[in-house]
């Protein structure tokens, strides 16, 4: 039998704030446990809640970047159940008015067309802390540094088919998420976290089949694989002639398979109601549309005009737009050095490869956007070689210095100086009888040989075409005197 | 309709705390006495009435984002069991 | 000099002349609070040498020529408030020695205008109010009438003069209630005029710090020590606007008083008596009376219970041994959650949560609670009728001040006694109450209900009316306590 496969995520993301959702903790990752606490987090008798302004502020952005709906007020309510991770018994969540609801966004389906994917709600809540089993099983050990740490989380309706489009829906949102700036959205890190629904249900039916919940999946990869997994798993059962258990799965990255998972979510009543020591946020209309106003221009957008504005090919418009920070480093270039073709081959091509290899992100990259300006500007003034050029953002990439003082520093610049060059070639030329005798016996292809014997001699600081020039010159003069 | 002892059954078990047969039985009886007494409140017509979901008269109450180091030394004092920088809790059986 | 005849006003005023020191007040105090204390069983905790040292600073201070406007005024705090000075108790068997890691935002205050703090007092069961929740310490007795337990064991304490000002929390109305029955000022502010930071909150929608003083003129003193913004209370913001009332007139011809025929029903004939009597003169004060209706008082009682089980059950979740509090022995950490909590609550804490639990699951929600959250909006209505009609409203404080035996009373009657206290607390109005007749020998009190902010105007007109009326101490005419 075929059957239909029916998906919906939801995604935590964190906020990228300084400070907690409702206290001063530091909102940063730190390795010590339970250094990022204090008696409002850990629930103390007497200690009271206080919303950060930011985290309102940023959950607004991610709604109005997901195409969302508003709520001119909005309260905080109380999901209760117990876990060591959670120090009040409860947790503090939008369950009945979330910030933000009925959103979408478009990804390209299975077959490459458009497709809308809706967004239920996005609301904003707070993370639990953490708990770390010992190894010998005699007891567990809780750290409560991430416990408070500001979320919002995003709910698609049932919309996704397919574990591609999941994939695809996940890295469109992530892409925005960065965009605005909300969250660094790392996956690995934890910033952002995915639990999917998925049931089957036979090709043409509308109502929905039972579901099961996959939880812990850590890469965009983990989340395709176990979607296609518990696929198979769900179909392979449906084809039985048994039913899908409703049940918590976790996905297990060694074995590749789903596994049930156990305890804490088993079916609850939360009890959900509205924390009465948080008080509601009222938005007006002009707050939202100032927010609207300061989105910055999103991806596709921005893709569109670089082709438009600078006659980029598509790919690379896509490629620099990818990231806020690479088509923001992109433009800022720009404004110094006016040909964007050139500035990005410079961006995909030599930056972005030692970006990769240092592991450092654009905006933490100490080679700056006036800085490659000034590197493509010596190289347009002869200044020095384009093969030196890549030396020199590799000594300015590393140690932050300006192109120029590299250069400086390191005696780089080229050799425009003609009697010295002279000298250079006239060691070549008789270095290399056979080379100019092939040149001289019509084989002009050798010169490409002596300029290259030139750039040796001169550590590659020789003018090439100054060289090229000269050696043409100089082998001509022989001709006319043999 | 008085509600059964399992009412008082489920809510221990939700809300967790060891609570003796002969309590128990108590506050069955009294949930229901409790029950009986709010019924003049049920009665209450409230239709076109919206609930109030926050009582105090404050709104927008928000701090700025601005990171502090918190009362880790005392608040760590209070802890019954605290080791190596952690929380302690007796083993988890699911 | 004798001490006990000495309200705060008079005995800052001879330690800021240096008429008496701190010390020598503080010594005195102290002798006579322990002494009463094995009768009353008011102090959950009285201070030693902690509390004479910090007269000897206060002092320090006044040698200096620093005057301060509560110096040396001996005071003491509610058990279930924090002075990290002191153990809180909390009213639980569990924080015996449990020190908190701050102080209460009240505290700190009075402390900063001079004050010494001498002891915590007594609270009901997790700081429920004592007459309807035995604390592990055993109940703290009206020292009119030590057959009958104090609902508020600050205000007995006042009484007798085991302290000249309290802090304690308010919420069903113990501390107003405790004022009514021993004789005493107690005043329930405007929620945001005084921070609940350092409070243990049991219901963050009516819990509230109060003040109570043997004297108006204290009452008044120590609300302008601890009235305004607190940042760790969000209540408090509306302190930084200026809703505050302004000056109010003192003559009481321009005043308009409400009285509630209800009121007279409601209570035992002889205090609807002694009501219609306290009327009479307040008319021939001059005030101007006007009749006002409040039929919803019964299911305002009714709807508070509701709710405040509701918020209790939920804030209860915390205690759970991980972080604070005493931990039971445990195997695994259900067995943690259900022994910890066991020695954590009382009987009334258990009863709270179970019940705030069924009236929170599913099913039950929109039928208890909802309907409660609706009624609630209908009182709010019906007392801001009531409001845009006066200036003050009149309403008692108890039913009776007739001999009763809380300890083996049943639970439903209990709950019945707040039906004047807790409606007012679902208004968000200030109420005072104030010493206005006496029954048998045993005082009785009204409350006074004022306009949002209208704080101070409360404490001035009690002045007013209260001249009628001299109590003499307990112990010293009446020879119960003392």
């Amino acid at each position: 039998m075929s059957y239909e496969v029916v998906i919906g995520l939801e995604v935590h993301v964190e906020l990228h704030t300084q400070s907690k959702l409702f206290c001063a903790c530091p909102n940063r990752f730190v390795p010590d446990p339970n250094v990022n606490t204090c008696s409002v987090c850990l629930g103390f008798p007497g200690a009271l809640p206080r919303l950060n302004s930011e985290a309102v502020s940023l959950a607004l952005l991610a709604s109005l970047a997901l195409n969302c709906e508003i709520a001119s007020i909005s309260y905080f309510d109380r999901k209760n159940y117990f876990y060591p991770d959670m120090p009040k018994g409860y947790q503090i969540s939008q369950y009945f008015e979330p910030i933000g609801r009925n959103g979408h966004i478009d990804i390209e389906d299975d077959r490459g067309e458009l497709k809308r994917i809706c967004i239920g709600r996005v609301h904003m809540e707070e993370d639990a802390g953490k708990l770390v089993h010992s190894l010998a099983g005699d007891a567990s050990m809780v750290d409560y540094n991430r416990a408070g740490v500001p979320l919002i989380e995003i709910v698609t309706e049932p919309d996704l088919r397919s574990s591609g489009e999941a994939r695809r829906y996940l890295e469109k949102l992530k892409g925005i998420l960065e965009y605005v700036r909300v969250s660094d959205c790392k996956m690995e890190e934890g910033s952002l976290r995915c639990d999917a629904n998925i049931s089957l249900r036979p090709m043409g039916s509308t109502i929905l089949g039972s579901k099961t919940e996959l939880k812990n999946m850590n890469s965009f990869k983990a989340v395709e694989k176990s979607l296609e997994h518990e696929i198979r798993r769900q179909k392979k059962i449906l084809d039985s002639g048994s039913h899908v258990i409703t049940q918590t799965l976790r996905w297990d990255d060694n074995s590749q398979q789903t596994i049930a998972m156990r305890g804490k979510l088993q079916a609850h009543d939360y009890r959900c109601f509205t924390d009465p020591e948080l008080a509601p946020i009222e938005l007006t209309e002009a707050e939202i549309e100032k927010a609207r106003s300061s989105l910055p221009e999103m991806a596709e957008a921005r893709a569109c005009r670089f082709v438009k504005e600078y006659g980029l090919p598509d790919y690379d418009a896509r490629v620099l737009t990818a990231s806020r920070s690479m088509a923001d480093y992109f433009e800022n270039c720009l404004k110094l050095y006016d040909n964007p073709k050139l500035v990005s081959n410079w961006v995909m091509g030599e930056l972005t490869a030692r970006l990769n290899s240092t592991g450092l992100d654009i905006e933490q990259c100490a080679f700056l956007p006036d800085h490659l300006a000034e590197l493509l500007n010596m190289v347009d003034e002869n200044v020095i070689s384009g093969k030196i050029a890549k030396d020199v953002l590799d000594k300015s990439f590393e140690k932050g210095k300006s192109p120029r003082q590299v250069v400086e520093d390191e005696g780089l610049l080229q050799i425009s100086d003609q009697s010295e060059l002279e000298t250079v070639i006239d060691v070549v030329i008789a270095g290399n009888p056979e080379s100019v005798d092939n040149y001289l016996g019509g084989k002009t292809k050798a010169i490409g040989f002596l300029v290259g014997q030139v750039m040796k001699e001169t550590r590659g600081k020789a003018n090439p075409q100054l060289v090229n020039e000269l050696l043409v010159k100089k082998l001509q003069e022989q001709q006319s005197q043999h | 309709m008085a509600v059964e002892i399992k009412a008082i059954e489920n809510a221990i078990r939700v809300i967790k705390i060891e609570i003796d047969p002969v309590d128990q039985k108590r506050l069955h009886g009294e949930l229901n006495r409790f029950l009986d007494w709010l019924e003049s409140l049920e009665a209450v017509d409230t239709a076109g009435v919206e609930p109030i979901r926050f009582g105090h008269n404050v709104v927008n109450s928000l701090r700025d984002d601005q990171a502090a180091a918190g009362d880790l030394k005392e608040v760590r004092k209070a802890a019954p069991n605290f080791d190596d920088g952690f929380y302690m809790v007796p083993p988890i059986i699911e | 000099m004798n001490y006990f005849d000495l309200t705060a006003v008079k005995a800052a005023e001879a330690v800021n002349n240096k008429e008496i020191s701190a010390r020598h007040l503080i010594e005195n105090i102290l002798e006579h609070c322990i002494d009463l204390n094995k009768k009353l069983n008011t102090f959950t905790y009285i201070a030693g040498t902690e509390a004479l040292e910090h007269a000897d600073s206060v002092d320090q201070k006044i040698n200096s020529g620093y005057s301060m406007p509560l110096a040396g005024v001996p005071i003491a705090i509610g058990d279930n408030i924090a002075y990290k000075e002191m153990p809180a108790g909390l009213g639980s068997g569990a924080f015996r020695d449990y020190k908190p890691p701050f102080s209460a935002a009240a505290v700190e205050k009075l402390i900063g205008a001079g004050a010494v703090v001498i002891g915590k007092t007594n609270t009901g069961d997790m700081g429920i109010a004592l007459n309807k929740a035995l604390s592990p310490a055993g109940p703290a007795l009206n020292p009119w009438n030590i057959n009958r337990i104090s609902e508020s064991a600050g205000a007995a304490a006042l009484a007798v003069r085991q302290c000249m000002l309290i802090l304690e929390s308010d919420s069903e109305g113990a501390l107003r209630q405790g004022a009514a029955t021993c004789g005493v000022f107690g005043l329930r502010p405007t929620p945001g005029r005084i921070s609940r930071y350092g409070l243990n909150i049991c219901s963050g929608s009516f819990d509230q710090v109060g003040l109570a003083a043997a004297a108006v003129a204290d009452v008044s003193l120590a609300f302008q020590a601890v009235v305004g913004y607190d940042e760790r209370d969000i209540l408090t913001s509306v302190s930084r606007e200026s809703r505050v009332k302004s000056e109010p007139g003192k003559i009481p011809n321009e005043i308009k008083l409400a009285f509630s025929p209800e009121s007279f029903d409601l209570i035992d004939p002889i205090s609807a008596e002694k009501l219609s009597q306290f009327r009479e003169r307040c008319s021939s004060h001059g005030f101007i009376l006007v009749e006002t209706p409040l039929k919803l008082l019964n299911n305002a009682l009714k709807a508070f219970y509701v709710i405040t089980y509701a918020e209790t059950s939920s804030t209860f979740a915390r205690f759970d041994g991980i972080r604070y509090g005493r931990a039971a022995e445990a195997d695994n950490l259900e067995d943690l959650y259900y022994k910890t909590r066991r020695l954590t609550f009382g009987h009334e804490a258990q009863r709270r949560s179970v019940f705030g639990t069924y009236l929170l699951s599913k099913g039950n929600f929109e039928h208890y609670y909802q309907q409660a959250l609706k009624v609630w909006s209908l009182v709010k209505q019906e007392f801001a009728e009531t409001m845009s009609n006066c200036d003050f409203l009149v309403l008692p404080t108890v039913k009776s001040t007739a001999l009763k035996e809380s300890e083996d009373s049943d639970f439903l009657k209990l709950l019945d006694e707040d039906i004047f206290t807790a409606p007012v607390t679902m208004t968000g109005l200030p109420s005072l109450t104030l010493p206005a007749w006496r029954e048998n020998n045993f005082p009785a009190g009204i409350q006074l209900i004022g306009h949002p902010f209208s704080d101070e105007m409360l404490i001035n007109i009690a002045d007013i009316i209260k001249a009628e009326i001299e109590y003499p101490v307990p112990g010293n005419s009446e020879g119960e306590a003392g």
